[in-house]
């Protein structure tokens, strides 16, 4: 590898061609980015997603694999003698599948290809929990109540942490995530069982038994921070959301800017969130993930890709994250005095899923018929139209809302009339559940906790039976 | 069957463990003319295969020899990889198109190729069949499970 290369690949280098190594409503929307800014983007499917589209001659996605995400979106090889065969410069990762893999990452720089998203060497401080908080607390971000450090073997030691924390804790795998591989303990009596039953649990699905623990706190709201980085050393807060709509640890609703937060406190977290990019050389998109409880900020996790919610910043910030993560990638200088951190309006999304509206279990069936709503403030992201096969072989989400509004008032107004617009036939989507959802009078006020919707369909179950 | 066949050939991309696959791959390193074989996959696998000098080219099949079957239903072989179809070997000198219109192919027979940089993976048919048409276009992109050629069953 010679001098220049590892120079280009620190600096970002100019391409004309972008793979997108991803499917639905996200690979869609990185091909109208590339295309804005005069790139070639190379779409990639599995056999499944390539049923019934055009022929790459034709513009259509060129089959990479089987409709196993393993032998295809999840098969690195593929996508690389993909990238090779179409003779792509870039590659896109998308969200989900190998956007956080930092082998991946690896590969496709080594086989001389600019990957879209940071190095790997962060991709992997942040993909160990223990690693990221540490860097967070090196770089000043606030995190949860407990040590940066693995736990101790020694028992007695382990339950001097929680006293010294305060109970109620957390235990969680290092490796984990996505609600797996972590155990509350509120007394300790409790705490022999729950680290023997985490660290086994922790060694079987994660490979690697560490663990750590925290502060437990009760009744958090999920809020993130949008941060934009360049190959300079440049580091930039955009805005930041509330995720708190959570259904099984996965968003349902988002909103911009998360309601009722202090500029001043949100400003001064942005601004160490950026600080910990520049501390870790982060380069392009990425979004720091905290727990809001009482007036406090603790981070959790940083996310190293774009998110499925990044659209509600985009309304808010006046940006479009994926130009800049191509930019980004490319090598441009980014202009941080663009950003001011405050919000133009406010924004809403929500996630529209192939899905039983009371079970939740996966719908996956032909659309008959769609109508998606229209008009001032409304953005629809989709790949779906009118006879398009929702494929069993992946994640539900079929559509993103998009309201965007001069105030939160006027955009939950909005949002519940596109809602009403839109129709989606021929399988059974959450669209009542949006109904719902922005019906409730506490979402409505605001600031409801990550908690909220579960006991708000815990109650509704109940009061049916 | 053509499926089945199809996905054997395919499973080994990232594991070159398998003997059978090192089977097929000598197989095919011999039909190409090439002696020496070597592959390395991102996961770190390797591979290298070195042919002795007496192996002998599979020669294309001559469709003329045969005449033409009566046929039943038709089916497709099926591209192994995403890549660049070629309807001969590129290395070959005289080579002209491995299957045509009309071509009767052998089963295991080559019919052509699909290129990705130093990869070059044999498009084969799974049984004795006619071709009925060709479907890629040489130096075109064909992607993984795309119909190369329309086949025939010869009675």
């Amino acid at each position: 590898m010679d001098a220049s290369f590892e120079a280009a690949r620190k600096l970002g280098r100019p391409f004309q061609s972008v793979l997108i190594a991803n499917r639905g409503e996200i690979a869609v929307r990185i091909e109208r980015a590339c295309k804005e800014l005069g790139l070639r983007a190379i779409r990639v499917a599995s056999e499944a997603d390539c049923a019934g589209a055009a022929t790459p001659s034709e513009g259509g996605p060129l089959s990479i694999g089987p409709s196993a995400p393993t032998r295809s979106y999840l098969n690195q090889a593929a996508i690389l003698l993909a990238a090779r065969a179409t003779c792509a410069e870039a590659i896109h990762p998308g969200y989900g599948f190998l956007s956080e893999n930092a082998d991946f990452a690896e590969a496709v720089e080594r086989a001389g290809l600019v990957f879209i998203g940071p190095s790997a060497s962060a991709i992997r401080i942040m993909g160990d929990k223990i690693a990221a908080k540490r860097a967070m607390m090196a770089a000043g971000v606030p995190c949860v109540p407990g040590p940066g450090e693995p736990l101790p073997d020694d028992f007695e030691a382990v339950r001097s942490i929680a006293e010294e924390i305060g109970y109620p804790v957390i235990v969680k795998a290092a490796g984990g995530g996505g609600g797996r591989g972590m155990r509350v303990v509120r007394d300790g009596a409790d705490m022999a069982d729950a680290v023997a039953i985490t660290r086994e649990e922790a060694r079987r699905a994660f490979g690697k038994p560490e663990l750590y623990m925290e502060k437990f706190l009760e009744h958090p709201r999920h809020i993130e921070f949008q941060v934009l980085c360049d190959n300079h050393g440049n580091a930039v807060w955009v805005g930041h959301r509330d995720c708190s709509v959570q259904r099984r640890h996965q968003k349902v609703v988002e909103e911009a800017p998360a309601p009722g937060i202090a500029p001043d406190l949100a400003e001064r977290v942005g601004a160490r969130c950026a600080e910990a990019c520049r501390q870790i050389g982060y380069r392009g998109v990425g979004t720091f993930e905290f727990l809001y409880e009482r007036g406090e900020f603790y981070f959790i996790e940083m996310n190293t890709r774009l998110q499925v919610e990044h659209p509600v910043t985009e309304a808010t910030a006046g940006v479009d994250l994926v130009h800049e993560q191509l930019r980004s990638a490319q090598g441009s200088v980014l202009d941080t005095n663009r950003f001011r951190g405050e919000a133009g309006g406010h924004a809403f999304e929500c996630r529209i899923n192939a899905e039983d509206p009371t079970t939740f279990v996966a719908a996956p069936g032909r659309i008959s018929a769609v109508h998606f709503p229209g008009g001032p403030g409304i953005r629809i992201d989709t790949h779906v139209s009118a006879g398009y096969r929702v494929s069993p072989y992946y994640d539900s989400l079929i559509a993103k809302l998009i309201v965007h509004a001069p105030t939160r008032g006027e955009a939950i107004r909005r949002m519940q009339v596109a809602l009403s617009e839109t129709r989606i036939e021929g399988i059974s989507t959450n669209l009542p559940l949006h109904g719902r959802i922005f019906a409730d009078p506490d979402f409505v006020r605001g600031c409801v906790d990550i908690h909220h919707l579960e006991k708000r369909l815990r109650e509704e179950a109940n009061g049916k039976a | 069957m053509a499926r089945r066949d199809r996905s054997s050939v395919r499973s080994g991309i990232g594991d070159f463990s398998d003997p059978a696959l090192i089977s097929t791959l000598t197989t095919w390193l011999g039909a190409s003319g090439a002696s020496e074989l070597e592959i390395s996959t991102t996961e770190g696998h390797a591979l290298k295969i070195v042919l002795a000098p007496d192996v002998s080219y599979v020669k294309p099949h001559d469709a003329a020899q045969d005449a033409a079957a009566p046929v039943t239903e038709g089916w497709a072989v099926k591209a192994p990889l995403a890549g660049v179809f070629r309807d001969r070997h590129p290395g070959g000198v005289d080579a002209s198109p491995l299957a045509r219109e009309g071509s009767t192919l052998e089963a295991g027979e080559i019919a052509g190729f699909v290129e990705v940089g130093p990869i070059l993976l044999p498009v084969i048919a799974p049984k004795a069949a006619i071709v009925a048409g060709v479907q890629a276009r040489a130096g075109e992109l064909v992607g993984y499970g795309d119909p190369v050629f329309m086949m025939e069953h010869a009675q």
